[in-house]
């Protein structure tokens, strides 16, 4: 019997070999990676990385605005609920394996992969010829920069990471990771005269060298920064993906409702236009709650500022504190059309940057950060709904990805 | 007028499938030629009823006899049996009324033999002269030479077959029992097969499983095969609601188009099928003319559907009033009765068919329509089914016959559970006293006429053909082709019309209007070519030869798009909202596969099978290029050996087999893949979607069943007896990619092994048989014990919420941290807390591990059928369906303990146990439940008119039947979870097979129908 099916399937294994044309499937929808080794594929590659960066951030932005002071929830869905009741926890799906249009916010796999991205449109890049590539510097600076900020969202947001699947890295470890990626930006973006991805990398530049302490440094790339500078992460109505998140689920979805501490801020009287803000005048989605709208972003397709000369300039309040950091406040509030300020001590100093912070950088993804920085209490007990807080500060290491790294052990 | 019964016989009577459910009234190829005399049709039968008048004015019997052969059990005509007079060469075959006439006969009286494959023998002394003859038959508890379908050509007898065929007559199924869909003729009633329906969503359906969990990454669900060609078994289509998508494909065909479905189970039974069948293969053979003149039934269908006891079901909420202290409790139910706008209502069902059927020697037909409407348990769920069929066979000499079947099916339905969150049960279990001076009435976030805006449509046009050509060129040859195709064009959208007031209704942006649309369709093509040759060796022993060829294609092409914010509330196209969005996508998998098989007969008493089937698959790795799947299978019919003496035990077949087959990866499982995306200035771009693996090849189940089928006392009694033990090697497993490499999803990898090991009792018999009175009764019943045995370097994969895969536990079980003491202080605040460890010994819940809970699929289950005959035309029939062993996490229950907060135990706050669970926010734990039960599926009365009175019509049979389904739950093991009552143990959502959560699902629902069916 052995034979006669040994023979059989030597039979059946001749034929079937011959059957691969009746097997041929068409693939219109999708692009095997072979295809992408093509100098021609150069600007999608990286106008995939920038697209999944700024899905990727918007998620950051709103996920990170739930779990401190900026928002608060106004709905009863669990996966967003987590966030604002600071209950992360390393097998949260949210956390750690959904993706950047996932219901509740995806967070480290659309990090990842726009880092990843990035880094592989870089890699892709950087091995066409010259000459097949039109603007390939610029394209390059552009995968470096954004690498960079994808690396600074992990450092910043995270309590570890792992990059590529690397080990656990510490903040420092995976913020250094962003600095040298910027240092590579900066190069190609003044190589390729593209002022816009310049600006970008030195603000990141900037920001990370704060994280990483590195005071003069920061103040030296945030002093480069021109006047005015904005890089915005740019968003539309042409799908899920491109969408504000922070309008769809503020105004669309009305699932988050602007805290009341950022509600009605002003400046010696006047309304602080750096937190618009405005009464719903109804309930949210949990039927319970009051739903107050944020006015930064009032459309769809409302940008998220990503790299700033005002942020710049309150990294160099911060990095040089004193009469430069009051100058740089004053610098910044003159654009607003605010009084200056006008404390002197040192603590008052420290305290209006961190309230400069808050208010201008509101909503855009840096909250997180000074809380941990500055060691700012996050909130505790009950919630506006008497449910209690959890613990969550920064955000655990994913379980998914410390179950399927190789190189981090359980 | 019945061959009688020799006494009452108060013994379990069992079999293969429930009493008077198999297939006996298949059509046997007795040679109708030397009938002599045969004459069929109500208008030659009619005329004939008459005395004759002589030459000579003296009136005389005429010379012959005519009657109906009918089932014992179902009361039902039975077509093609041989009717012949002893002693004579005149004889004939029953027509498709199971009626016959002998002409020419001598005498006073004559016996009658009636032979029909699957009853016993009847003889029966008649007058000559008497028109209006009844012959019963007995269905025999086994049926060894009953052909079935198993994937070589010719006819295969049941005796060959070395493996368990679970086979229903649909036929008689839908006239004894309220059957609105395929998967009602399937549930519960072959033993391995578990059909898991979750809801009382019309329009949706369940998932099937055969022989348990055999994958943990891949569809569980059998192939579906109509009339030799491969179909769309999708049960998770329609718009994405609320859990998924939970409309259910099989569930499209119609039942009254349905003759017999067969099943044939595990992998030792599917080799020949290959790859994809090793969940097993369900095969639906639709209705065939038969010979005699054209026979019309006309059947009307006139019920309801209602929600048993909502008052005593649906929970009432809790809250504590701040003001006061107070617990204030609020009856959503209640409430809305007492303001005249009931949230339920009874629906009404409606359905009509109409049939002409018949045929001659050389040409059969078999032509039909059909409506259906049903209405579901709220006023905007409803189901408009529109069918046809034409089944066409030409016998064009004796050697080739051509059958061509066609079905078109348009099945329209407006689902009751709209979409995620805006759902009626979400607002009624989740609602709180807090809110009752709101807008929403005491609903969570919006009133139930608020919810009943939102459409939610599943629509499908529907064409399966197939056409089988079989061909003898030789005695000793027989081929065949199945060629066909099955072409569904799927239309699912979602509605949130503009609301007058805009977003400022309950819906928020998205009462600005909102439109989700998604065309899709499917197409499945078969291409199926056997030979068999036959050949004997020398006396006493032959063989089978068999060779094959098969080629199957599918393929979906998806178009959807969305329309937000519409400028007026009569705009509800996608083209008038402000921002739209398309997207296609096209999906392709084909299958190329041979098989050769050799049987061996010995005095056509022991059978031996070998086989191999090779396949190649498009979804195959680069790396991988096809596989193969042998097989082997021995029976003996042991009764039939001459050494046999064992008077009690009538007939016994031993049988056995042993065989592979298999089950493709995703369609793109295996290839690195890029998908489109839209980037910065609404450009496009490519975003990684799949890491692919190039060694992906297909999963492998194997599986050893023995059993045997035995007739018993005379073959009052049968019992079908199979145990199985299954095993999936190169389980694909879906391994979580790192998600710090940037590719998203998982990995789909051969490392997993699973194994199914369980037994499969089927019963039938006869309780009492005198005169006119017969009581008929069966069971079944199987186990499954179900296993990971490996997940290579993986211990523990999740399988969301608290379900897990982990090596030596269920698949997808329940792993939980256990709390089993809690200690309060006086305000009902948890002091302390202690969970059970890996070792059962109580430890502080803090760092106590998750621990196994349970499974979620039935570890057991069957049903218990009885039929009772009165009177020769009344017709008793109750089945009661069970499912045990299996646990679910009921999402409603759970979030109201300790999300919601509104159950009165949590308010009272004096249960440790849930104080614990609530504190930590263990919400899905506190919903954890047992959900064995058992329900009186079906319960029914069908009365046979009789034929002098529906005669005065034309008719020539005509019944009525009154029928329940779902109408009482006999027994559930958790009716309550802290207090809180269980709507529905079955609730589940069917939008994936692995898992045992469910939320907010419409309850099952009672019916009621009242059937009348006319036979012209």
């Amino acid at each position: 019997m052995r034979a006669y099916n040994a023979t059989t399937a030597i039979f059946l294994c001749s034929i079937l070999a011959g059957c691969d044309a009746l097997l041929e499937v068409e693939l219109p929808t999708r692009v095997p990676a072979e295809a992408l080794d093509d100098p021609a594929m150069a600007a999608v590659l990286v106008g995939g990385a920038v697209a999944d960066f700024e899905c990727a951030y918007a998620n950051y932005v709103a996920a990170t605005a739930l779990l401190t002071d900026e928002l608060i929830i106004s709905t009863e869905f669990i996966a967003p609920t987590s966030w604002d009741l600071r209950s992360i926890t390393a097998d949260n799906g949210n956390l750690g394996t959904a993706g950047c249009n996932a219901f509740g916010f995806g967070l480290f796999q659309p990090l990842s992969t726009a880092r990843f991205q990035a880094d592989d449109a870089h890699s892709r890049i950087e091995a066409f010829p010259d000459g097949d590539v039109p603007g390939k510097g610029a394209l390059l600076a552009s995968a470096s920069a954004y690498s960079g900020y994808g690396l600074t969202l992990l450092g910043e947001g995270f309590c570890r990471a792992s990059v590529d699947q690397s080990a656990a890295l510490q903040p420092r470890d995976v913020l250094a990771m962003a600095e040298q990626r910027f240092d590579v930006a900066v190069q190609e973006a003044q190589s390729a005269g593209d002022q816009d991805i310049l600006g970008m990398a030195r603000v990141g530049r900037a920001r990370v060298r704060l994280n990483l302490g590195d005071m003069s440094g920061a103040a030296s790339d945030a002093r480069e920064v021109p006047e005015g500078f904005a890089k915005m992460s740019t968003y539309s109505g042409a799908n899920a993906r491109r969408e504000n998140t922070l309008w769809v689920y503020n105004h669309r979805d009305i699932m988050v409702s602007v805290d009341p501490r950022f509600r009605d801020l002003a400046v010696d009287g006047m309304p602080d236009p750096r937190v618009p803000v405005r009464d719903g005048g109804r309930v949210g989605h949990d039927g319970l709650t009051a739903l107050w709208l944020q006015l930064k972003y009032p459309q769809v397709g409302s940008p998220i500022r990503l790299a700033s000369w005002e942020e710049a300039q309150l990294i160099i309040a911060e990095a040089e504190g004193g009469q430069s950091a009051v100058e740089a406040i004053d610098r910044v509030r003159a654009s607003h059309g605010l009084p200056p300020f006008a404390g002197s001590a040192a603590d008052e100093i420290q305290a209006e940057i961190l309230e400069a912070r808050k208010r201008g950088l509101y909503l855009e993804g840096h909250r997180l950060n000074d809380m941990l920085r500055h060691g700012v209490e996050f909130d505790s007990g009950l919630n506006h709904k008497g449910v209690p807080y959890g613990n969550t500060t920064c955000l655990p290491l994913p379980e998914a990805e410390i179950l399927s790294n190789p190189n981090i052990s359980s | 007028m019945r061959a009688a019964a020799p006494g009452i016989i108060a013994v379990f009577l069992l079999g293969i499938t429930p009493p008077g459910l198999d297939g006996h009234a298949r059509e046997t190829t007795t040679d109708r030629g030397g009938a002599a005399g045969i004459e069929a049709g109500p208008g030659a039968f009619a005329a004939l009823v008459r005395p004759v008048r002589s030459d000579t004015g003296v009136l005389r019997q005429p010379a012959e006899v005519a009657g109906t052969v009918v089932d014992g059990s179902s009361l039902r005509p039975i077509a093609g049996a041989q009717v012949v007079a002893e002693g004579t060469q005149i004889g004939g075959l029953s027509d498709g009324r199971g009626r016959f006439r002998l002409t020419g006969l001598a005498g006073e009286t004559v016996t009658l033999r009636v032979v029909m494959l699957g009853y016993k023998d009847v003889e029966q002394a008649v007058q000559v002269g008497d028109l209006g003859v009844r012959v019963v038959l007995q269905a025999t508890a086994i049926v060894l030479d009953q052909i079935i379908v198993t994937g070589t050509p010719g006819e295969t007898r049941t005796r060959t077959i070395g493996n368990a065929v679970g086979k229903l007559d649909a036929a008689e199924i839908t006239e004894v029992a309220p059957t609105a869909n395929v998967q009602d003729i399937l549930s519960g009633r072959i033993p391995g097969v578990t059909v898991l329906t979750g809801q009382g969503n019309l329009g949706t359906g369940g998932v099937t499983q055969v022989r348990g969990l055999a994958t943990v990454s891949l569809t569980n669900e059998p192939l579906i095969f109509v009339d030799g060609v491969r179909v769309n078994n999708d049960p998770r289509a329609g718009p994405s609601i609320r859990g998924g998508r939970q409309v259910s494909r099989i569930n499209d065909f119609s039942p009254e188009d349905i003759e017999s479905i067969e099943v044939i189970k595990g992998p030792a039974a599917a080799t020949l099928y290959g790859t994809e069948a090793s969940n097993g293969v369900i095969q639906i053979i639709t209705k065939r003319g038969n010979r005699g003149e054209a026979q019309f039934d006309l059947t009307v269908r006139q019920g309801a559907n209602w929600l048993s006891d909502p008052g005593g079901r649906l929970p009432t909420n809790y809250w504590t009033d701040p003001a006061t202290g107070q617990i204030v409790s609020l009856n959503l139910f209640e409430q809305e009765e007492a303001l005249g706008d009931p949230m339920f209502r009874t629906g009404m069902v409606q359905g009509y068919t109409a049939s002409l059927s018949g045929g001659s020697q050389s040409f059969r037909y078999y032509l039909s329509g059909q409506y259906d409407d049903e209405q579901g348990i709220v006023s905007y769920n409803w189901r408009k089914r529109y069918s046809t069929r034409i089944n066409l066979t030409a016998t064009v000499s004796d050697r080739l016959d051509v059958t061509s079947n066609i079905g078109f099916v348009r099945n329209h339905m407006r689902l009751g559970q709209a979409a995620n969150g805006w759902d009626l049960m979400g607002q009624i279990h989740w609602g709180s006293p807090s809110r009752a001076r709101g807008s929403t009435r005491g609903f969570l976030r919006a009133t139930p006429q608020a919810v009943a805006t939102i459409e939610s449509y599943a629509e499908i046009d529907r064409f399966t053909w197939s056409t089988n050509i079989n061909h003898r060129p030789f005695d000793w040859l027989t081929h065949r082709l199945n060629v066909g195709a099955d072409v569904g064009d799927e239309t699912n959208s979602i509605l949130f019309p503009r609301h007058p007031t805009g977003d400022a209704f309950f819906f928020g942006g998205a009462s600005l209007g909102d439109k989700n649309l998604e065309r899709r369709r499917s197409t499945y093509a078969t291409f199926d070519w056997a030979a068999t040759a036959d050949f004997d060796v020398t006396e006493g022993i032959s063989t089978a030869t068999s060779a094959g060829f098969q080629y199957y294609s599918r393929r979906f092409e998806l178009n959807s798009a969305r329309g937000r914010v519409f400028p007026a509330p009569s705009v509800t196209t996608i083209d008038g909202a402000a921002t739209t969005f398309g997207g296609e996508d096209i999906l392709e998998n084909k299958t190329v596969g041979l098989y050769v098989q050799e049987q061996l007969s010995i005095n056509d008493r022991v059978f031996l099978t070998a086989a191999v089937r090779g396949d190649d698959n498009s979804a195959f790795g680069v790396n991988y290029d096809f596989v193969t799947y042998p097989k082997f299978s021995a029976t003996w019919i042991v009764n039939e050996e001459s050494f046999w003496n064992v008077g009690w035990l009538n007939a016994l077949k031993l049988r056995s087999a042993w065989g592979q087959a298999g089950q493709q990866p995703d369609v793109f499982a295996a290839a690195r893949l890029y998908q489109p995306a839209t980037g910065p200035g609404d450009a496009s771009v490519l975003t990684p979607e799949n890491i692919g693996n190039p060694d992906l090849r297909p999963e492998k189940g194997q599986e050893l069943e023995i059993g045997f089928d035995a007739g018993l006392l005379e073959d009052r009694i049968g019992i079908a007896f199979t145990y199985y033990d299954q095993r999936t090697k190169d389980a694909i497993v879906q391994r979580q990619v790192s998600p710090s490499s940037g590719f998203p999803g998982s990995q789909f990898v051969n490392i997993g092994e699973i194994r199914n090991r369980g037994f499969e009792l089927g019963m039938t018999g006869v309780l009492m048989q005198q005169g006119q009175l017969g009581w008929d009764l069966g069971m079944t019943f199987s186990t499954n014990s179900n296993e990971v045995v490996s997940l290579g370097d993986l211990s523990t994969l999740s399988a969301g919420g608290l379900q897990q895969h982990r090596e030596g536990y269920p698949v997808a079980a329940f792993f939980f941290k256990n709390v089993v003491s809690a200690t309060l202080d006086g305000s009902g605040n948890v002091t302390e807390s202690l969970c059970e460890s890996e070792s059962g010994s109580p430890v502080p819940c803090a760092g106590a591990p998750r621990v196994y809970m349970g499974r979620p699929n039935p570890s057991w289950q069957g049903n218990v059928n009885t039929t009772l005959n009165l009177f020769g035309s009344l017709r008793l029939f109750a089945n009661v369906e069970f499912k045990g062993g299996h646990h679910l996490t009921s999402g409603d229950i759970g979030a109201a303990h300790v999300l919601l907060r509104n159950s009165r135990a949590v308010h009272e706050r004096t249960d440790p146990i849930l104080m614990a669970l609530a504190s930590a926010r263990m919400w899905r734990e506190s919903g954890y439940m047992d959900a064995s039960f058992a329900k009186l599926r079906e319960v029914s009365a069908s009365y046979t008119l009789p034929e002098d009175l529906v005669a005065h019509i034309g008719a020539s049979r005509t019944t009525l039947t009154l029928a329940g389904r779902n109408l009482l739950t006999v027994w559930q093991a958790t009716r309550d979870i802290f207090g809180r009552e269980v709507l529905d143990p079955e609730n589940r959502l069917t939008s994936s097979e692995l898992t045992g959560y469910f939320q907010t699902v419409l309850p099952q629902y009672a019916s009621f129908v009242a059937t009348v069916r006319v036979q012209f």
